[in-house]
């Protein structure tokens, strides 16, 4: 096989993750800088937080690019296993932070497993869909094996608890035996089959009941279940076109909670206004379209598959976070890549970036 | 060929997954014009809507200062403390060390500090020591902010007046409430963007409106006369073990007040201390039979209408028959032949009886009392205002004769004190009634004048003839009657005298007012004063014992003060060997053989008891020096106690009546003619009030 080494990876595609990353840590810091005053003493304590974590990635994006993604089937299940077990080992030993167990603490830093079976689950399912070839599209061969995984892995998430995590690792799983070429029966039977314990699984929590409520009206109760979407709302349309400008958010003060995190896009919507939030939705878009144009381009269907998997997972969870931000989506507690603060996420996110600058290396002019 | 077929598949699924993106970016995007552009300006409304919350700036209160300026209610800058709960990181640890910081209890600061509010009160009007303790201990979630506190520099001075103000610079009581409006000011408003915790976002908008300060009140009140009169009144009270005892002053050319003193009193700095009964301004909210001051009244309308003159000569047989009542005259066996003058003097009660229900009639006399301002509101400015009682003519079914007979000596109606005061200072200002004032002026915190309270004349009710008329009579009160201990060197004291019973329910016990209502000078009169000492329990308990030497000791140093010079008449140079006889009434006895002595008279003492109830010759006889004055002794009998039943054998059965009834002894008699025998004996130790039988025979000598 010959290779063009580091002469043609994909420099849109890279460049609009760096953009993403510079706007993020320049929106953590303008939203935390409030409550991270407030609680740290410290306005800057969350970006620079952010900012060591940024290098991280990078640095972890770097060396995914340079590795040949033919090889990562060779660790993929060692780590598979290895986030399946820290899955089991943070419900036992994770830090509880309101009411659910997400975390572990290694000292330095705080692990969230959950992060790293997102990216454990794809390179799984990519490796084991391309050498499943046609038999993808039957169900005991083709569907089956992943989905114990998947489900495996879907069950432990909502253990901790957390829903939006595993509703979106589960999604982009589904799409990826989709794009694997799954029989459409089978996919649609499944989703069938998963309705009634998904109706059972918000109807068994009674706060997952209230937020689908306050999904279709907020204004009913617009001091609890609805607070949220509404600061968010009014913290997005005070934006306006243009902004209130940077740093000037004013929904930023104790209206808006999870402003650095799950809200972060509403912030950065209303300080940089519709010009910005429509920038970012844009660069998501950009990132799809490099992304699955990868996957087209890709030397092999395992390339292929990863690529979109990859892909996926990133936009996905964009789309999804902004939707909820926005007020289209019920309420889940779901980041925004390479925006929202916290370390795992952007590790894991870049890591995939670098497999997919990794594989863009690898396209056949 | 079968990999090719799952590689085109696969690729038109992932071109699908694009589509899906595309899609879905779209979706966002117009979301995202629709919130932003579309909806824009509406979000941000109500973005600020939310955020902008005014916060109330307090007014400073105006102060409440005497005529001359003197303040008498401030408001001074206080720390008070308050806690954000949301913010305490530590409930029992802050509550531990603010209980200890400023004295409360920690349970109670701990239930506080968990209370589900923005944020919540811990203490208020904090001392500076203790405020800067709590500033330097740095508590999270702990708060001082200066709040305008009322603050009554002299304490209990003219409480009664001023009132209260509430914790958060309400006017609860007093002119505090009654000015309330003018004192309070217009709060100001701080509008400014807040975070959700109330505080207050940098650099957002602000806009603050600064509050308007309260208006001064200036009062009628004179500060030096106020202190005078709650000095002397306080210890007259304690003098007398009073229930209570009050003192207002009238100019009565204005109708100002001049003073208004209740004791016991009250410190408005600490009002919560004190019931709301010491509160209570008596003067302008009670009620009260007067009694013999309400004289001045039937007099003056007597006199106005023709139908008495102060000469026309009366006769009181110590009781009267009227209304199918009887009226009994204070002093046993009555006073004899006397004028009207002496009727007002002596204070007796049959003649003013007659006077107010058949001279004048009822018709007549309800119009008088009704022009003098009684049964009516003053229209004072002061809050809860009663307006006493007097029955209109035809309205009482039963007895009404004898009701207008005993209105005519004060009792069956119902006064204020302050109506009672005005009453006197009309009579004083030439007949004419005045509304009385506590408020003299309205000044902004500079000093300019808003408003002036001019003086509201309501009504002529007598002629000025009448009035200096009648002056003159009050002036013989003093210099010949019951009034003699009101007497000032210099000042001369007009006056009356008033000894009430106090009705409870329905019926008179054993509790007396003493009061006395004082004009002086008399003849330019610059001050009208009333007395009063509720349920006295030092015997006697007459008003010209106890309340009379309280108007002497308050009106002379204010007079003093006020600049008034002090006039003595010509000096009674005694021409020849002829001696002037003084006012011996009300003194007491040993007092009086003195004051004879030293004049070059005799005495002889009647009767039993401390004090002169009167004297032959009269005050202001001339007579040869070393001529006998005979003084008649009284001592008003204590209920509960056992007393020596006089004889009353040989006597009629008129003169038997008074004699016992003198004693406090009620009389069942039978037969008719002069008393043989009586039960008990005479000498003989009986109750107060207890019955003694007599039995009368027809005169042997007829």
């Amino acid at each position: 096989m010959i290779r063009d080494e580091g002469t043609s990876f994909d420099l849109p595609l890279l460049a609009a993750v760096l953009s993403l990353l510079a706007v993020g840590l320049v929106a953590v810091f303008s939203a935390s800088s409030v409550t991270g005053l407030l609680e740290r003493g410290d306005a800057a304590y969350y970006f620079k937080r952010q900012l060591l974590w940024a290098v991280a990635g990078t640095a972890a994006m770097t060396v995914a690019s340079q590795f040949d993604y033919h090889r990562l089937r060779l660790v993929t299940l060692p780590l598979l296993l290895v986030s399946v077990a820290g899955l089991v080992l943070v419900l036992v030993v994770g830090q509880e932070i309101s009411g659910s167990r997400r975390w572990i603490d290694l000292g330095f830093l705080n692990f969230q497993p959950s992060e790293l079976f997102k990216l454990a689950n794809i390179l799984f399912l990519s490796a084991y869909l391309a050498a499943a070839g046609e038999e993808v599209r039957t169900f005991t061969r083709g569907i089956l094996p992943g989905l114990v995984v998947v489900g495996l892995g879907f069950l432990l998430i909502l253990a901790e608890p957390d829903f939006g995590t595993a509703a979106a690792m589960a999604a982009t799983s589904v799409l990826l035996f989709f794009a694997a070429g799954a029989h459409l029966g089978h996919l649609i039977g499944l989703g069938v089959a998963a309705l009634p314990a998904l109706v059972f699984l918000v109807v068994a929590e009674p706060y997952r009941v209230r937020r689908l409520l306050a999904f279709v009206d907020p204004w009913a109760d617009p001091l609890d279940s609805g607070w949220n979407v509404i600061q968010s709302l009014l913290a997005i349309g005070s934006g306006g076109v243009f902004g209130v400008g940077l740093g000037q958010s004013r929904q930023k003060f104790a209206y808006l909670p999870e402003q650095h995190t799950d809200f972060i896009f509403a912030i950065l919507a209303e300080e940089f206004g519709l010009l910005g939030s429509l920038v970012v939705v844009g660069l998501f878009f950009f990132v799809a379209w490099r992304g699955y144009r990868l996957a087209l381009k890709a030397p092999d269907t395992y390339g292929a598959l990863l690529a979109t998997g990859l892909t996926t997972m990133i936009c996905l969870q964009a789309f999804l976070n902004i939707g909820v931000v926005t007020g289209v989506l019920p309420v889940t507690g779901i980041t925004l890549p390479f925006i929202s603060a916290g370390g795992s996420s952007l590790v894991v996110t870049l890591t995939g970036v670098g497999i997919l600058l990794n594989i863009s290396r690898q396209i056949r002019p | 060929m079968r990999n090719a077929y799952t590689r085109a598949l696969v690729q038109r699924r992932i071109a699908f997954l694009f589509v899906l993106a595309a899609v879905a970016s779209l979706l966002l995007g117009g979301r995202l014009v629709y919130l932003q552009l579309l909806k824009g300006d509406a979000y941000r409304a109500l973005a600020l809507d939310q955020r902008l919350r005014p916060v109330p700036v307090l007014a400073q209160r105006g102060q409440i200062v005497d005529r001359h300026g003197s303040p008498l209610a401030v408001s001074i800058a206080s720390d008070a403390v308050y806690a954000v709960p949301a913010e305490v990181k530590d409930v029992p640890g802050t509550a531990r060390v603010l209980a200890q910081l400023l004295n409360l209890d920690p349970e109670r600061v701990e239930a506080l500090l968990t209370q589900r509010a923005a944020s919540v009160w811990i203490a208020r009007k904090v001392p500076p020591d203790q405020a800067q303790a709590v500033r330097q201990a740095r508590l999270p979630g702990i708060y001082l902010v200066e709040r305008p506190q009322r603050y009554y520099p002299h304490g209990q001075l003219a409480a009664h007046v001023l009132g209260i103000a509430g914790i958060d610079n309400q006017g609860l009581e007093g002119i505090e409430v009654a000015y309330d409006e003018v004192l309070r000011g217009v709060p100001g408003r701080d509008l400014a963007e807040r975070d959700a915790g109330g505080r207050v976002i940098p650099h957002g908008e602000r806009v603050y409106l600064p509050p308007e300060p309260g208006k001064n009140v200036v009062l009628a009140i004179d500060q030096v006369i106020q202190y005078i009169a709650e000095r002397e009144l306080a210890a007259a009270v304690e003098r007398t073990q009073s229930d209570f005892g009050l003192f207002v002053a009238m100019k009565p050319d204005t109708g100002e007040i001049l003073a208004l003193a209740i004791s016991p009193s009250f410190d408005p700095n600490r009002y919560q201390e004190f019931p709301a009964e010491v509160r209570r301004n008596r003067i302008v909210t009670d009620q009260f039979e007067p009694g013999s001051i309400f004289k001045i009244v039937t007099a003056t309308a007597a006199l106005e209408q023709g139908v008495v003159t102060p000469t026309d000569t009366f006769f009181d047989s110590g009781s009267i028959e009227i209304g199918g009542g009887v009226v009994r005259s204070w002093r046993p066996g009555g006073h004899g032949s006397l004028t009207f003058a002496e009727a007002v003097y002596v204070s007796s009660n049959p003649v003013f009886a007659l006077v107010g229900a058949e001279r004048l009639g009822p018709e007549t006399f309800y119009r008088y009392i009704r022009a003098y301002g009684f049964g009516q509101p003053t229209g004072i400015d002061f809050p809860g205002e009663a307006s006493g009682f007097v029955a209109a003519p035809g309205q009482i079914k039963h007895g009404e004769l004898l009701r207008w007979a005993n209105i005519g000596f004060g009792q069956g109606i119902a006064v204020t004190p302050i109506q009672m005061v005005r009453a006197a200072a009309a009579i004083a200002n030439r007949g004419v009634l005045m509304k009385p004032q506590l408020v003299r002026e309205i000044r902004e915190p500079d000093g300019t004048l808003i408003w002036a309270h001019e003086p509201e004349p309501v009504r002529q009710v007598i002629s000025p003839a009448t009035a200096a008329t009648f002056l003159e009579i009050l002036r013989g009160v003093v210099t010949e009657g019951s009034g003699a201990p009101a007497d000032i060197p210099g000042y001369p004291v007009a006056g009356k005298t008033g000894t009430a019973q106090i009705a409870e329910g329905g019926r008179y016990g054993d509790k007396a007012m003493a009061s006395f209502l004082g004009i002086v000078p008399y003849d330019r009169p610059q001050l009208v004063g009333l007395v009063m000492l509720y349920n006295l329990k030092v015997y006697p308990r007459w008003g010209g014992t106890n309340a009379a030497p309280v108007f002497k000791a308050i009106a002379e140093p204010v007079l003093e003060y006020l600049g008034v010079p002090r006039r003595y008449g010509a000096k009674e140079e005694p021409q020849d060997t002829l001696v002037t006889v003084p006012n011996l009434r009300m003194r007491e006895a040993a007092q009086a053989v003195e004051a004879l002595r030293a004049v070059g008279l005799l005495s002889r003492v009647e009767g039993s008891g401390q004090y002169v109830m009167d004297q032959t010759p009269k005050p202001g006889s001339r007579v040869p020096a070393g001529s006998m004055v005979i003084l008649h002794l009284i001592s008003e009998p204590q209920p509960g106690r056992s007393v020596p039943v006089p004889d009353v054998r040989g006597m009629g059965l008129r003169d038997a009546v008074a004699t016992l009834a003198g004693m406090g002894f009620e009389i069942e008699a039978t037969g008719s003619g002069v008393a043989v025998a009586q039960e008990p004996r005479p000498g003989a130790l009986a109750l107060y009030g207890s019955p003694v039988r007599v039995r009368f025979e027809a005169d042997p000598a007829f």
